[in-house]
């Protein structure tokens, strides 16, 4: 589905992201990690096409992203930290842009809203609250219902809980479990939290300073680590990790 | 969008327009020239007190206006300088070239003539403009067209070779209140003028006779019909010096109108005057002028300086162009800007409109850029992420964000339009401006508060209506409180 090809990015003189090729399985959710500036963030905004790689090739779907670039959009859904709501409009408004924009039916609008409330346990009777109304943790859940309005085939994520205090921020990391295994979609999910990694990752792709450490399952991490910086990244957020 | 605007300015039948200066003398002598016509059956209306020489020579130039009265050293020294016209024959040809034709005298000469409080003339022994080297450092304040005029202060000052360098410009009616007061020591007067003795002013002597003739003369355009300047012509030698002054004090002392003044003067003669409207006529008149400067010019405003604003924030290069040429747009005087349009669209309402118009620009053309740079780039983001065209991303997510500091831009111009518009009345576009200016020129309070003060009003009542249609315009999702709390 997803597949960087020799990607590079550079933002004046820093090398944020340094030549790397990267496979995003199919239907699994994949963690990028990493220190803040590891680039992690560069690499999940070149996949929507924020970020055009200097050198290289992304590819979505087996043909390169820019050729497609609203189709390609459309495919997929994006949450951003703050969950980035329009505070003109309502939640439900915000959830109906696109489908509004191609022309779908109220009803199948309405109904689509009511699905997603259900799969996000967000509470029906705040749909027509505007976002300045709502708690983070609702903002956020709009957030989520937004990205997967059109029903997309991927989900990318940047450190969608990173903003919530952390009563708040379990309950949803709960509830967004479910709603990914319930998806089966392609989901790409930024953070810097091991915990979080550990939580969501079917796979995890660890990076520092514009490169890929290691990839691979958790087990692989812990037992095979590719390099000493693997286990002290680890060790350094343990004492949260559910072993 | 230029020629909208003037469409928009209700077109009037035929008829003789006299124009005149925005002084009491030419007002008076355009009612006369009015009254004229119109006894002789010419159909005639009087735009009154269109400001400076330029202005009044232009319109009649270019067909504004039909006739008006000038003084023969006006014409050779100002409004034909530097075309060799200092004999009758040479003045009436340069003339002819612009399509313009001059009577012989009305009778009176109205020269320029330097004054002084008598009590002060005399404490410092002055009698003649020669007296004027000894005392270098009176204060001296001008009209600002004999300031700058070539047969006015330059040439007084070359010739007895005064030795003051401190002479300032000042509104001519705003001179005699300061020399009357003692504020200033010397001002420029008409030999006419009813303010000389009610001021306790005596004229200094030109004792050099360096200021040219003045006599007052009819200019006309040579296509008016034969009856007409006919009419105009049975005028010459009809008003001396002594009648003049007299009318003057009439208005400027009296407190009759000009009207009313050149109304009794045409009843010795021939012909009659309109009668003068009231006050609430005259409020509903200015008001409905006043209203149709600003909602022309403003809605044409909005309709162009919205896209620009929008231009700009997409092109920024061609941004910071758009953005200076509004600015610059914005520091030219407003009187400056009327006179370079006479040529172009005439007088009256189209070069108000035109002027206010683009004083209108900037704010909300800068408003609308800055509303639309100061969306937080994760909302631009997430708007550009979902796969919207850039036009509904504009017209759903951007437009409506900046929706706020666009109405501020438009609430900004609403109030500076209504306020500059008042200076319309200098062109002949009437409004509030209209008692203004004849306020400040009678020494009339009155007449000014009738002006002034359904100006603030309107800027008050416009400035309301603007925060109704924010409250109407800006979605309700951007007026509620942040509410941050986890609930």
């Amino acid at each position: 589905m997803l597949e960087l090809r020799g990607v590079a990015k550079r933002f004046g003189e820093a090398q944020a992201v340094k030549p790397l090729s990267l496979t995003i399985p199919e239907g699994k959710t994949t963690v990028l990690i990493g220190p803040s500036g590891c680039g992690k963030s560069t690499l999940l905004r070149m996949l929507i096409g924020l970020a055009p790689p200097d050198a290289g090739d992304v590819m979505f779907d087996g043909a390169p992203l820019w050729g497609q670039l609203s189709e390609a959009r459309r495919r997929t859904g994006y949450v951003i930290q703050d969950g980035g709501l329009f505070p003109h409009l309502t939640a439900r408004e915000n959830i109906c842009l696109m489908p509004a924009h191609l022309g779908w039916t109220a009803t199948a609008q309405a109904d689509r809203v009511e699905t997603l409330a259900a799969l996000t346990r967000f509470p029906a009777g705040r749909l027509d609250a505007w976002p300045a109304e709502l708690s983070g943790g609702q903002r956020q859940r709009v957030a989520i219902m937004r990205a997967l309005a059109l029903d997309p085939d991927v989900l990318l994520l940047d450190e969608p809980l990173a903003a919530l205090d952390p009563l708040i921020r379990r309950g949803l990391q709960d509830d967004l479990r479910e709603v990914f295994r319930g998806l089966a979609k392609t989901i790409v999910l930024v953070t810097h939290d091991m915990h979080e990694a550990a939580f969501f990752g079917d796979r995890i792709v660890l990076m520092r300073d514009g490169s890929v450490i290691q990839q691979g399952v958790l087990a692989d991490l812990l037992e095979h680590p590719a390099d000493p910086f693997v286990t002290e990244f680890i060790r350094a957020q343990r004492s949260e990790l559910p072993l | 969008m230029l020629a909208l605007m003037l469409l928009a300015w209700p077109a009037q039948s035929w008829a003789a327009t006299v124009g005149s200066k925005a002084f009491t003398e030419g007002i008076v002598l355009g009612e006369i020239l009015t009254g004229t016509l119109n006894a002789a059956g010419v159909d005639a209306t009087h735009r009154a007190g269109l400001g400076g020489t330029r202005i009044v020579y232009e319109a009649l130039k270019g067909g504004d206006i039909d006739a008006y009265v000038d003084y023969t050293g006006t014409i050779s020294g100002e409004i034909l300088a530097g075309r060799r016209a200092s004999t009758d024959e040479t003045m009436r040809a340069a003339l002819r070239e612009d399509g313009i034709g001059v009577t012989g005298s009305l009778g009176f000469e109205n020269t320029y003539a330097i004054a002084m409080r008598r009590d002060r003339a005399e404490a410092l022994g002055i009698a003649t403009l020669s007296d004027l080297r000894a005392h270098p450092g009176l204060t001296l304040v001008f009209s600002n067209e004999f300031l700058s005029r070539e047969d006015g202060w330059p040439l007084l000052r070359g010739r007895y070779s005064l030795p003051q360098t401190n002479a300032r410009g000042m509104e001519h009616e705003l001179a005699y209140r300061a020399i009357g007061s003692g504020a200033i020591d010397a001002t420029d007067v008409y030999t006419t003028d009813a303010n000389i003795p009610a001021y306790g002013l005596t004229v200094l002597r030109d004792d050099l006779k360096v200021f040219p003739e003045y006599q007052a003369v009819i200019l006309y355009r040579l296509d008016l019909p034969a009856g007409a300047v006919g009419a105009l012509k049975r005028l010459e030698g009809r008003i001396d010096v002594a009648r003049m002054q007299a009318m003057n004090a009439g208005v400027t002392l009296h407190g009759k109108t000009e009207q009313a003044v050149a109304a009794a003067f045409l009843q010795d003669g021939s012909g009659t005057a309109p009668p003068a409207d009231g006050l609430w006529r005259r409020l509903a008149r200015t008001t409905a002028e006043h209203l149709t400067l600003v909602a022309i010019s403003l809605g044409a405003a909005i309709i162009v300086a919205v896209p620009l604003g929008i231009l700009a924030f997409r092109r920024p290069r061609l941004g910071q162009a758009v953005l200076a040429a509004a600015g610059v747009a914005q520091t030219i005087p407003s009187l400056a800007l009327f006179v370079f349009m006479i040529p172009l669209v005439g007088i009256g309402g189209p070069p108000a409109l035109i002027a206010l118009f683009l004083y209108s620009l900037l704010p909300i053309i800068r408003n609308t850029h800055a509303g639309l740079s100061g969306i937080p780039a994760s909302l631009r983001e997430s708007a550009e992420v979902l796969g919207l065209p850039r036009g509904v991303v504009l017209r759903r997510i951007e437009l409506p964000l900046a929706a706020r500091s666009i109405m501020a831009g438009i609430k900004t111009a609403a109030v500076i339009n209504v306020g500059t518009a008042t200076l319309g009345a200098l062109i002949g576009a009437g409004g509030y401006g209209q008692p203004i200016l004849t306020g400040i020129r009678l020494a009339d309070t009155g007449l000014i508060l009738e002006g002034a003060v359904p100006a603030a009003l309107l800027a008050l009542v416009t400035q309301g209506l603007f925060e109704l249609a924010e409250r109407r315009l800006v979605p309700r999702g951007l007026r509620l409180p942040r509410q941050a709390p986890d609930a």
